[in-house]
């Protein structure tokens, strides 16, 4: 029971100071009217409770007691007083502290349809001292109770990965508040995935269109950001770049945009480690990748590629955690997809509507799975070959 | 082998079939779906609600030549400057408003056009007409629109100066400047700018364009008249002629 209540006040302690770091920033923003024009500051406080509970999470159960800032004495009484100090001192000479603390908190939760400023008030002036005497008692609680240094976790991990989990979450973070606070950019998001998600190829053609020079880079930023996270599919991007660009400017700015989402995917999944891929990709899906690595050696890579039913981002986490080597995967997956990737562009220019291209995509996959089956005595052959010379 | 290669003809004859029958059913169900929405449209034109509401948040009173829009008080922007007087919440700026509209502006638009206000860009319009320039600084045209606000215990219809706050003490006068493609392609959300403004609907024409972003005024609406963040009120706009 004890353990519970440390655990439950060490995790109030932690979201309760990055609050008040989020909220002094977010008041601070709030003061540029170019910038508050353009952005919801407000969302500063989302993003550093986020940041608050990942940091807890990684104390916890990675035992990074470093991150810990909740638990240094110094550090948490310099960022308490100065985050608060901000917040009074802006707040009462804006003459705003009855509404703009309460506007920042509310919105930031997603409390705007629930809850009126005046009981937003109210429960801060609840939060206010109770989160105080928690990151109080956590810090007297720490003084009196000596934490031995396992060499667990995150301890184990080498510098790079240490700097590529954090280095991943910032991204992430800083996306995330871009999206939520800028709405231009949500909007334009939201609109690409909407196409993507009908796969609507001529409406993303448009969409891609109305950025002007810029429009070979949103598709190819948008190629590498569907590749890390978004399971949209690619082949509307190769298909519009095609319509758009020709196809063979399509095809060299699809290929080369997919091959950096690729090549990031392998990175991220050799920096973030084996137990981290199987909770993005799913631990059936690793297996089945093990088992076909396992099967087909080297080549694994360049099948997987050729099969378009294969997921392409999930081929290239899973080969970031084997024992494939960078340059085996480079030119594995370049090959690989060069026949989808000129094929599609090439769809792309010459056909007009979405029924047609699904139409094509549906024709394209049937060829290609039925190629697979007659190739499929001679791969196994291959790959029971090389497990005899292996054996 | 023989006998694998037929299914697989079978199959890819069943699959084209299938996409084929797929197709054209898209295209009749997207069929029924417009002549449906054509049915709810007109049915709805039919049954005309004159009562200004949030699911009823554009009301146009042809005989009276008013139109009414239901908003919300923005609480922060009665404390911190905003250059935004009334935005669409969908809008892409929905949040940076003294006020919040529940209609798209283009609705806004079409209205004011029904009572007869003549905007300084039309639908399609010149945009090159839509500014005076004086001392090389750009002033919106159009109809001069009146705007008047009320909520519930209010007592009375309050002029929209009444209510809004410019640290220059100038008089608000807003014009229809119209600007239906510039809304329909970027969808700003703005119903009333407090400076002059390509993208509103209506705007400020005492103020040129770039003037809150320059930091020559700022705007606020105005806490000791405006009831709390949240409460409903209703905008009325009429034409100045």
């Amino acid at each position: 029971m004890k353990n519970v209540i440390r655990a439950l006040g060490q995790l109030i302690a932690s979201l309760f100071l990055f609050f008040l770091i989020g909220f002094a920033i977010a008041i601070l923003l709030i003061q540029s009217n170019w910038l508050d024009m353009r952005f919801d500051s407000e969302y500063f406080v989302t993003v550093s409770l986020l940041t608050g509970a990942w940091l807890y999470f990684l104390r916890t159960f990675m035992n990074a007691k470093k991150l810990a800032l909740w638990e240094s004495a110094r550090t948490t009484a310099t960022l308490t007083i100065s985050s608060i100090a901000i917040i009074v001192y802006v707040t009462i000479s804006e003459g705003s502290l009855a509404i703009l603390p309460s506007y920042i908190v509310r919105k930031a939760l997603f409390l705007e349809e629930t809850v009126t400023l005046v009981d937003m008030n109210q429960i801060l002036l609840l939060v206010f001292p109770i989160g105080i005497a928690i990151i109080i008692g956590t810090l007297l609680k720490n003084k009196h109770q000596k934490v031995a240094t396992e060499n667990t976790g995150w301890n184990l991990l080498s510098r790079y990965q240490k700097f590529g989990t954090m280095f991943l979450y910032g991204v992430i973070a800083f996306f995330l508040l871009i999206y939520l606070g800028q709405g231009e950019i949500q909007d334009s998001l939201n609109q690409s995935i909407q196409y993507l998600k009908t796969a609507d190829v001529e409406g993303f053609r448009d969409y891609l269109h109305s950025f002007g020079s810029l429009s070979a880079v949103i598709s190819g930023l948008l190629m590498i950001f569907q590749s890390i996270i978004a399971p949209l599919p690619a082949f509307v991007i190769t298909f519009a770049n095609g319509l758009l660009f020709g196809w063979i400017g399509g095809a060299i700015l699809s290929w080369s945009s997919a091959m950096a989402g690729a090549v990031l995917c392998f990175y991220l999944a050799k920096i973030l480690g084996r137990p981290v891929v199987e909770k993005i990709v799913t631990k059936k899906a690793l297996t089945w990748w093990d088992q076909f690595f396992e099967k087909y050696g080297k080549h694994a890579v360049f099948i997987a590629r050729l099969v378009p039913v294969v997921s392409f981002d999930l081929v290239s986490y899973a080969a970031g955690v084997t024992s494939i080597s960078f340059w085996q995967f480079f030119w594995a997956t370049g090959l690989g997809q060069l026949p989808a990737t000129l094929l599609y562009s090439y769809l792309g220019q010459n056909a007009t509507s979405t029924v047609k291209i699904l139409f094509f995509v549906f024709t394209i996959m049937i060829a290609l799975a039925v190629l697979g089956m007659i190739l499929r005595p001679k791969l196994q052959s291959l790959g029971k070959g090389k497990q005899g010379v292996k054996g | 082998m023989k006998r694998k290669s037929s299914v697989f003809i079978k199959f890819v004859i069943l699959a084209t079939l299938t996409m084929l029958v797929l197709s054209g059913c898209g295209s009749k169900s997207n069929n029924d779906t417009t002549a449906k929405a054509a049915k709810d449209e007109k049915k709805a034109d039919q049954k005309v609600d004159n009562t200004v509401s949030k699911d009823n948040p554009i009301v146009v009173d042809k005989e009276n030549k008013v139109v009414k829009v239901y908003a919300t008080v923005n609480g922060k922007y009665l404390v911190s400057p905003t250059r935004h007087g009334l935005n669409w919440v969908e809008g892409k700026y929905g949040d940076q408003a003294v006020l919040k509209a529940y209609a798209n502006p283009l609705k806004f638009n079409e209205a004011l056009l029904e009572i007869g206000g003549v905007p300084a860009v039309e639908k399609g319009g010149d945009t090159s007409k839509e500014f005076e320039t004086k001392a090389n600084e750009k002033y919106i045209l159009g109809d001069e629109v009146k705007v008047t606000v009320s909520w519930e215990n209010a007592g009375k219809e309050y002029d929209i100066n009444d209510v809004m706050v410019d640290s220059t003490g100038q008089k608000i006068v807003y014009k229809f400047g119209g600007n239906y493609d510039t809304q329909e392609a970027k969808m700003t959300g703005c119903y009333m700018c407090f400076d002059s403004c390509p993208a509103g609907i209506t705007s400020n024409s005492t103020h040129p364009v770039g003037t809150f972003e320059g930091g020559h005024a700022e705007f606020h609406g105005n806490p000791d008249v405006l009831p709390a963040d949240g409460t409903p009120l209703v905008l009325t706009y009429s034409i100045v002629k």
